[in-house]
């Protein structure tokens, strides 16, 4: 009799699922997309006449796997930069890479390993130990003949049939040539910002989930990328935004962001905004952009239209409180 | 020194993914020449690459094909034009690596400035040699800066492959959109008509 009911109870609970309509795992929702991509890269861009690889190294591939479940570790879990050093140092790279660059509070550690199926870019912004952001870009190395695009497509035999099996994060193709993740981890962002009191975080902005430009602004200074590329000629656009919405508070608590970038864009635009009367300068506030002025964190510079260089420090920049203002006033007029 | 390759100037200029029209060449100066770059676009380096390849087996491969309706260019000369387009813009990039690392110009900007009549005239390197270098080419498209069919084919291919959200690319209407412009193209480069 118990047995029956049990049955009989399971076979509602399933019957209401498919009432209901299953929800789809991660890994489907990327099987499905990734399937989707590659049927039209065969019929649309190589117009039928596609030749993948024929055979893939069952050790390699294994090894591809193993980057790919940590990858997934990454993503679901609240992690520690000595965690995902410990996941890395278990893959067997071929050869390896790691950088740490320091943006004020943040730190981006970039680890790049390659493989023999697999090229992978690790970058995650720390807060002292507690990671952030994590961002992923996986280029399949294997090539692919497409005769009537040519070269430049990546393979998709390999990621639709393998990739695609592994990954649980929500993946996106860019330009047909690699996948690319991007997390964010804001119980970490949380937790590392217990210790640095001293800088504004945006935490309640970043958690009411609104979606606005301020809000993906908010996002943006957590991502190492975005940090890119101080102008002598114009005004940092999204703290020119702001002031034309004439969000003033916004940019004074940006000028203690944890991104050294953007506490020194946000610095310039409340130098403008305080010969024009309106934002005034505060002790606390004075302090801060002497603060910012002596340090030394790397800027990225765009000295012209294709010419990237890095500034040691806004010092480096050796700009003066007047060209900042002219630069700002140009900028808005 | 690195030469490098990057899916950044043949675009649409979408943010996010590519650095803007018309950027075929980036020199990242570092005070380090070791760490220095000097990157150059992506679909350059796959057209030239499409060259090798169409070289080696003797007939046209990817971008060195023709448009629908339209005979490929001859191999050779598209090699020649696409070789002479991507040295234009390694030439123009070493300009700027010259005036960072022999001409010391690491401050706001690297212009050149000319004094005449009392007048101080500055043009910004990049600008100025631009123009002499790549003529127009950029957005909008214009063939007159006299690269080759090889980059037009890509440069018209990588406006269709640009994706940077999780949308598929074509093939509904798409395919119509790119074999037009490719078509439009063909007759710019005086591509010859096929015969049936």
């Amino acid at each position: 009799m118990i047995t029956r009911f049990i049955l009989f109870a399971f076979s509602i609970v399933l019957s209401g699922a498919s009432c209901f309509g299953q929800v789809m795992s991660g890994k489907e929702v990327n099987g499905k997309y990734l399937d989707s991509i590659r049927h039209a890269v065969e019929t649309f861009y190589c117009q039928g006449d596609v030749k993948y690889q024929v055979r893939y190294d069952r050790n390699e591939v294994h090894k591809v796997v193993s980057v790919l479940k940590l990858i997934n570790f990454i993503t679901k879990n609240n992690v520690t930069v000595r965690q995902v050093d410990s996941g890395l140092s278990k893959i067997d790279f071929q050869n390896v890479d790691r950088r740490n660059d320091n943006n004020g509070l943040l730190r981006t550690t970039t680890v790049h390993g390659v493989l023999k199926y697999l090229s992978v870019t690790i970058k995650l912004v720390c807060i002292d130990d507690f990671v952030v952001t994590k961002k992923f870009v996986l280029v399949p190395t294997t090539t692919i003949r497409c005769p009537n695009y040519g070269n430049g497509l990546m393979d998709f035999k390999i990621v639709t049939d393998i990739y695609a099996k592994y990954i649980e994060y929500p993946v996106r193709v860019v330009d047909l040539r690699y996948l690319q993740m991007r997390a964010f981890d804001s119980l970490n962002l949380a937790k590392g910002s217990v210790s640095h009191k001293e800088y504004k975080y945006f935490t309640e902005q970043l958690s009411n989930r609104v979606d606005s430009w301020v809000n993906h602004f908010y996002t943006k200074q957590y991502d190492p990328d975005s940090s890119c590329c101080y102008s002598y000629v114009r005004g940092e656009k999204d703290m020119i935004q702001l002031i034309k919405e004439e969000r003033y508070d916004v940019v004074r608590d940006l000028v203690f962001s944890p991104n050294y970038f953007y506490a020194i864009s946000a610095m310039e635009a409340v130098l403008y905004l305080s010969t024009a009367r309106k934002c005034p300068v505060d002790d606390q506030l004075k302090l801060r952009i002497e603060e910012l002025k002596t340090m030394d964190f790397k800027i990225k510079v765009m000295r012209a239209s294709d010419v990237i260089g890095w500034a040691d420090g806004y010092k480096s920049l050796k700009t003066s409180d007047e060209s900042v203002i002219g630069k700002y006033d140009r900028s808005l007029h | 020194m690195t030469y490098g390759n990057e899916s950044n100037g043949l675009d649409n200029g979408q943010s996010g993914v590519n650095s803007g029209p018309g950027k075929l060449g980036e020199t990242r100066p570092s005070s380090n020449p070791d760490q220095s770059v000097i990157a150059i676009d992506r679909g350059i380096v796959d057209a030239v690459e499409d060259g090798m390849e169409s070289e080696r087996l003797g007939q046209s491969y990817g971008s060195f094909k023709g448009a629908m309706g339209f005979v490929s260019p001859g191999i050779a000369a598209t090699m020649s034009n696409t070789l002479n387009f991507a040295g234009r813009i390694l030439e123009h990039e070493t300009v700027h690596w010259g005036a960072f690392y022999n001409l010391g110009q690491t401050g706001v900007d690297d212009n050149v400035n000319i004094p005449l009549f009392g007048v101080n005239l500055s043009f910004e390197r990049g600008r100025f040699f631009e123009v002499l270098a790549f003529g127009n080419f950029g957005q909008p498209f214009n063939p007159a800066s006299n690269s080759s069919w090889a980059i037009a084919d890509k440069y018209t291919q990588i406006q269709y492959t640009v994706t940077n959200d999780r949308s598929t690319p074509g093939p509904t209407g798409a395919m119509n959109a790119i074999n037009a412009d490719l078509q439009m193209r063909a007759v710019q480069y005086q591509l010859q008509r096929q015969r049936n």
